[in-house]
């Protein structure tokens, strides 16, 4: 059908170019003739202004007629309000029983603030451990120290961190269970977190549990875990990436390859009463399991869009913390949905005199640890069967690539740049269609940023809801202080706006189902 | 750092366009006015009203260019302008029409001027089928089998929800699926009834 449009549009003469550059150039500078029917709505108000001034005098007339009070005073009176000119024209001073109310209505409809909610629970990030959580022993723990932080508060924030080694923990309770001890407590407790080497980290985690010494082996097995013994065992691995100081490294980049195999997997996980290994979940795959669906700029063969709002919960919004997601999409069909072989890298530039650090939300710091791009390099109908024989569900449609940055500001900055997205566009601009570019870059500055969690867009919540979820169930240094039975309610919010998606309705069960395995406080009885 | 090679930008091309910079018009103009022109033939079927729309689609660009924030290329951001102006167009013709003749809507579109222009009959049957489309289903289709833009442009073009645009880019395709069919086999009919004379 592309075709046949092509075949036979009209097409503008070189004359007709010219006389309607003309008239636009008129029409830019200020003058002239600004079009053939310019002349048409303002003519269209005069006449109405008229008929109404005339309406108005006619009404005024009879009026004063019935009253009979056509004094002198009182017609110079009527005159001076808005029935008649010098001139006998009709003034255009609409009485204010005519005017008022409707503008008072037209007002109040846009100034109804709309009903959104109540804020969400703090839940979020890395300085939930270090500033909230456990405000004493977290230094000391960075730098190496065990600290044994194990009160009760503590305690059940680390119910979210079962997810971590939960693939142990549920062999752990189907033993118990099968041992005749299913009224025992499953729950275990964060001691520790340390760092022994760069990009790694250990937490140390108790079992508060009858039966652990029957399965210590089994938990020495499971990937990640160093260290194991009767009461408790550490696991170490890249849980999150850490803060990258911008002065030192303003650069970051992705690559355009997002597969939803970890949510998949994690899905049917959970579904049947497991949750999953740590090391199984990918914060980027969770967060690309769903659609994003901006309002891309799309220029040349690519999207980039970019947003921005503050987590949903107190410390890091008074930190000057925000999530920034950068969405990009490759057009269908493109140049680079052709092949597997130029598939580009996202570079995402931050400004220090704006953004003070930041991480990805994603399984490292690293770009290696970024799959291959080659589910993007295909067009809808291969991916779908691509993940129909891998087994697992296709990304959502459109070739789009969505990566989540905690970016905390410079203090007392409130304007600026924060970010620039850039990608390479290998397609040369071709005549008749603008937009093709060597590099091109979307930016976001402070004054894009929404003012909370809650006005973002809902696709945005969505993203950073789903980033969550991975990074509690990663067990993820950034999750200790998190509860995921806080994101329940999140989650069903946004089943709610996105009636359309039954991807989200299924998202939100996801949650809720975790939290009764996790055993976590579930809303109802909050 | 690496080094990057960085051309101009559709968003910096607005911000010279906003200062004033007529060249920047210019090859704005240059770049787009063609495809756009064709857009609106297509959109409202005449020539003449198509010149009037692509006219006043530029002049509100140029009031409205410094709000121009790289959410979509140039091309997109003036045919969101000029697919409006053919709604409102569309609109106000309709109701022209509805005043002096009793007709139901969907036979209501403005037929299309083929004067001065030597469509072939394939031409005649695509735009004869387009007229019988609701301006959305028209530029649902036009947007997304021409111009290839996602549901969510398309969405944002006509105003409504992804999943509406997707409806009206289904029933278009449809609709226009059975109209060209059937002028297809009316064209065959004629053709056959030609040589059988």
């Amino acid at each position: 059908m592309k075709d046949l449009f092509e075949r036979h549009g009209e097409r503008l003469t070189e004359r007709e170019r010219v006389t309607l550059w003309e008239r636009i150039e008129t029409a830019r500078r200020g003058g002239g003739r600004r079009g053939a029917r310019a002349w048409r709505p303002a003519a269209a108000a005069a006449l109405a202004l008229a008929l109404i001034g005339g309406v108005l005098l006619v009404a005024r007339l009879r009026d004063s007629r019935e009253r009979g009070v056509m004094d002198l005073a009182a017609n110079r009176q009527s005159t001076e309000e808005g029935g008649v000119t010098d001139g006998g024209a009709p003034a255009v001073r609409p009485g204010p029983d005519i005017t008022t109310e409707p503008m008072a209505q037209s007002q109040s409809k846009e100034t109804v603030p709309r009903s959104r909610g109540e804020a969400a629970p703090p839940t979020w990030g890395a300085d939930a451990l270090r500033e909230d959580s456990r405000p004493a022993g977290a230094a000391e723990a960075k730098r190496g120290d065990e600290v044994a932080a194990k009160s009760r508060p503590a305690s059940r924030e680390a119910e979210g961190l079962a997810g971590a080694p939960s693939a142990a923990q549920q062999e752990i309770a189907g033993g118990v269970e099968s041992g005749g001890a299913a009224d025992a407590p499953t729950e275990t407790t964060m001691l520790a977190s340390a760092a022994p080497a760069s990009g790694a980290t250990d937490i140390k985690y108790e079992f508060h549990h009858r039966a652990i010494n029957t399965v210590a082996d089994t938990l020495s097995k499971e990937a990640g875990v160093v260290e194991a013994d009767g009461r408790s065992f550490v696991r170490r691995g890249r849980w999150s990436a850490p803060f990258t100081e911008t002065d030192a490294q303003r650069l970051s980049s992705f690559r355009l390859g997002a597969t939803r195999a970890s949510y998949d997997e994690t899905r049917r996980t959970i579904e049947s009463g497991r949750l999953p290994a740590g090391d199984r979940i990918r914060v980027d795959e969770f967060v690309n399991a769903f659609p994003q669906r901006d309002q891309d700029a799309v220029i040349g063969d690519f999207a980039i869009s970019l947003e921005g709002a503050p987590p949903h919960f107190p410390p890091h919004d008074q930190s000057g913390f925000h999530l920034i997601r950068i969405v990009v999409r490759l057009r269908e069909p493109s140049s680079h949905a052709q092949s597997n072989a130029s598939v580009p890298e996202v570079e995402v530039e931050f400004d220090p005199t704006v953004a003070r650090r930041y991480r990805m939300l994603a399984v490292g710091p690293n770009v290696a640890d970024v799959p291959p791009p080659v589910i993007l390099a295909l067009d809808a109908a291969d991916r779908r069967n691509a993940a129909k024989a891998s087994g697992t569900s296709p990304a959502p449609d459109g070739p789009e690539v969505a990566a989540i940055y905690e970016v905390q500001l410079v203090e007392g900055v409130n304007a600026g740049s924060i970010a620039t997205a850039r990608i390479r566009s290998a397609r040369p601009a071709t005549e008749g269609k603008s937009g093709a570019a060597d590099v091109v870059e979307a930016r976001i500055a402070v004054s894009d940023l929404a003012p909370n969690f809650d006005s973002a867009s809902p696709r945005f919540r969505l993203a950073a809801i789903a980033a969550e979820f991975a990074e509690i169930l990663r067990g993820s240094d950034a999750s200790v202080g998190t509860r995921i039975a806080v994101l329940v309610p999140l989650a069903r919010r946004l089943a709610e706006e996105l009636p359309d998606d039954p991807d989200v309705a299924e998202f939100a069960r996801l949650v809720e189902r975790t939290t009764e395995i996790v055993g976590s406080e579930s809303p109802s009885q909050r | 750092m690496r080094a990057l090679h960085i051309v101009h930008s559709d968003w910096e091309l607005a911000q010279r366009a906003a200062s004033g910079d007529e060249s920047a018009w210019r090859l704005i103009y240059e770049s787009t006015c063609a495809r756009l022109f064709a857009l609106l033939c297509y959109q409202v079927g005449d020539r003449d009203e198509a010149s009037d729309l692509l006219q006043e689609t530029f002049v509100q660009a140029l009031r409205a260019i410094g709000g121009y924030r790289a959410e979509a290329p140039l091309a997109a951001w003036l045919g969101a302008i000029a697919l409006r102006k053919a709604i409102d167009w569309k609109r106000g013709a309709l109701r022209r029409l509805k005043r002096t003749v009793a007709i139901e809507e969907s036979t209501a579109a403005v037929e299309p001027n083929d004067s001065g222009v030597g469509f072939a009959a394939e031409g005649r049957a695509l735009r004869a089928a387009l007229a019988r489309l609701t301006p959305p289903q028209r530029a649902a289709l036009l947007l997304r089998e021409w111009e290839e833009r996602s549901f969510a442009e398309i969405a944002h073009v006509l105003g409504c929800k992804e999943s509406t645009a997707r409806v009206h880019h289904l029933n278009a395709r449809e609709k226009m699926r059975g109209l060209l069919s059937e002028e297809g086999a009316a064209r065959g009919e004629r053709r056959l009834e030609r040589r059988t004379r």
